[in-house]
């Protein structure tokens, strides 16, 4: 069971790293650099609650604001290249925080502890272990799985909101045609900033959440593999709606795991699915199509014209 | 209302306007003509802020704009409705309208102009619901010009209205912009077809390879032999 609870944890977190994706995705900017955010967020909510005491929602929303603030310092200078610019940029930027991450070294001394593994706090290469929080204060992996989906709820919730607000209507307007939005008035770039940083801060308390939950992370946990796979929930599980991204972390997290009796074939099968989605649904899984249909079930179906109706 | 003296606006090494000078007066119609790449376009773009000023001066309402961005030369009401009939073709007929009402919070005003451009253009009411790509070129032109006239202009800028349209759309655009006209409303028009838009407008400045070239009374150069030569294509 403590096995599923796991899987729970960690689909809500993957959950997370895709709204992380999707926030910059609505304004049209595709980051692949999320894992930068992510990163930045573990070893700041680790190190908050290893090294600082403090307590694990504290550190959740302070590792937030460390991503908020990473993804500043990307955005403000990034935002305005466009396109594929942009995604290189982030890209550049995730790589040079791993190779940070991966040589980060402070703490203090255990006082108890085998020969070699005498640190609290990141340790270089060997990364940052002893996260355990949970295990002293008695947080079962159900109990965590709550906590993480409470979060994923409120951000949820959140996206439902803006996408039916005016800020849904400009940042379409921004990501269909950049020259139309200013034309109309739109401060561009401080609203693909702002996209930008919100990514970035789901992004961190994602990150803190997935450090508590492994008790050890290191530089190389945040590859761009991770980045892609981010990107990946958002494109095949739909970019258009606030529901691909749900529903393309749920399923790309919980079906591999359900695959495993098939052992080896699983990773291949999960590849043949995405090539099948791209092929079939180029929209992603969910389209804003079928969720203007879904939402509206008493409105009649487009009836196609045949062919003698047109004389 | 609108004073440019002495634009350049340059593409890296290349200056695709040089010094161009004109005004435009409230509730006038001014037109810039000329033949492809002859700056038309730069120089309104420099106008609302999208490319930037070289060099040179601009002033709106007594307000100098020389280096805004783009977002606050169109609060200030110099609206311009782009090249290509560029419109959001994922969201409603109604949604791009609202849209360009960006920078008023006077929510009763929106509401009446998006009545009063609906009423104004039939077509969008009945559409209203439709997304805005499935529209017709005519169509899109519309709703490219009505989403500028929610944005409540003191001076719209008019880029090309009709370029693209079949000759009985393009009637239409200029039925419009004459409309728009006896109305009061202030109309910096770009237009590649000369003669309509020299009959629709009161002055005019001809425009070749980023200069002008001639400028005065709309009726006065719809007269002149040289022009009728080079733009008309009549002798």
């Amino acid at each position: 069971m403590s096995y599923w609870f796991t899987i729970a944890a960690l689909t809500g977190i993957n959950v997370l790293l895709a709204y992380s994706v999707y926030a910059s995705f609505m304004s049209g900017q595709v980051s692949i650099g999320q894992a930068a955010f992510f990163g930045v967020g573990a070893y700041v909510g680790a190190s908050l609650t290893v090294l600082g005491g403090f307590d694990l929602i504290s550190a959740v929303l302070v590792a937030g604001f460390a991503g908020a603030a990473a993804s500043l310092f990307v955005g403000v200078p990034t935002l305005r290249l466009k396109g594929y610019h942009f995604t290189i940029a982030t890209v550049a930027f995730a790589e040079a925080v791993r190779v940070i991450l991966h040589n980060l070294k402070y703490g203090r001394p255990r006082s108890s502890g085998n020969v070699g593994d005498q640190w609290l706090g990141p340790d270089g290469a060997t990364g940052f272990r002893h996260i355990a929080y949970l295990n002293e204060n008695g947080i079962t992996t159900g109990q965590y799985a709550l906590i993480v989906w409470v979060i994923v709820v409120i951000v949820v919730i959140g996206f439902f909101l803006v996408e039916r607000s005016r800020i849904a209507r400009i940042l379409r307007t921004i990501e269909e045609d950049e020259v139309v939005a200013r034309a109309i008035g739109i401060p561009v770039a401080r609203y693909k900033v702002a996209a930008f940083v919100c990514g970035g801060f789901i992004a961190g308390m994602s990150g803190a959440l997935y450090a508590h939950l492994l008790t050890f992370i290191s530089g190389g946990d945040f590859i761009i593999h991770l980045s892609t796979i981010a990107l990946a929930y958002v494109v095949i599980g739909g970019g258009q709606t606030m529901w691909g991204p749900l529903l393309g972390a749920i399923l790309f997290t919980v079906l591999p795991e359900t695959l495993r009796p098939i052992k080896d074939f699983r990773i291949e099968l999960f590849g043949l699915l995405i090539i099948l989605v791209m092929l079939f649904r180029p929209t992603g899984m969910i389209s804003a199509a079928a969720v203007r249909r879904w939402s509206t079930p008493w409105a009649p179906k487009a009836q196609r014209k045949r062919p003698t109706e047109a004389f | 209302m609108l004073d440019v003296t002495n634009l350049t606006v340059s593409y890296g090494a290349i200056s695709a306007v040089r010094n161009v000078s004109l005004t435009v007066k409230a509730g006038e119609v001014v037109t810039l003509i000329g033949a492809n790449g002859a700056g038309k376009t730069s120089i309104v773009k420099a106008l609302s802020g999208l490319v930037p000023k070289a060099s040179g001066a601009t002033k709106f309402r007594d307000t100098d704009i020389s280096s805004l961005p783009a977002h606050e030369i169109t609060r200030l009401g110099l609206v311009h409705v782009p090249e290509g009939r560029k419109l959001v073709p994922s969201m409603s007929v109604e949604e791009n309208l609202i849209c360009g009402a960006y920078c008023r919070t006077d929510k009763q005003g929106i509401a009446d102009d998006l009545d009063a451009v609906m009423a104004r253009f039939p077509r969008l009411r009945e559409r209203r619901h439709q997304l805005a790509g499935t529209m017709s070129g005519g169509e899109r032109q519309m709703l490219a010009i009505g989403r500028g006239l929610m944005a409540k202009p003191e001076l719209l800028i008019l880029d090309e209205p009709s370029l693209g349209l079949a000759p009985l759309l393009v009637e239409e655009v200029f039925n419009i912009i004459a409309g728009l006209k006896q109305e009061g409303k202030t109309i910096l028009l770009i237009e590649q077809n000369a003669l309509e838009a020299l009959n629709s407008s009161d002055r005019a400045y001809v425009l070749r390879v980023g200069e002008v070239v001639m400028s005065g009374q709309s009726d006065k150069l719809a007269e002149d032999p040289e022009l009728r030569r080079a733009y008309l294509g009549v002798n």
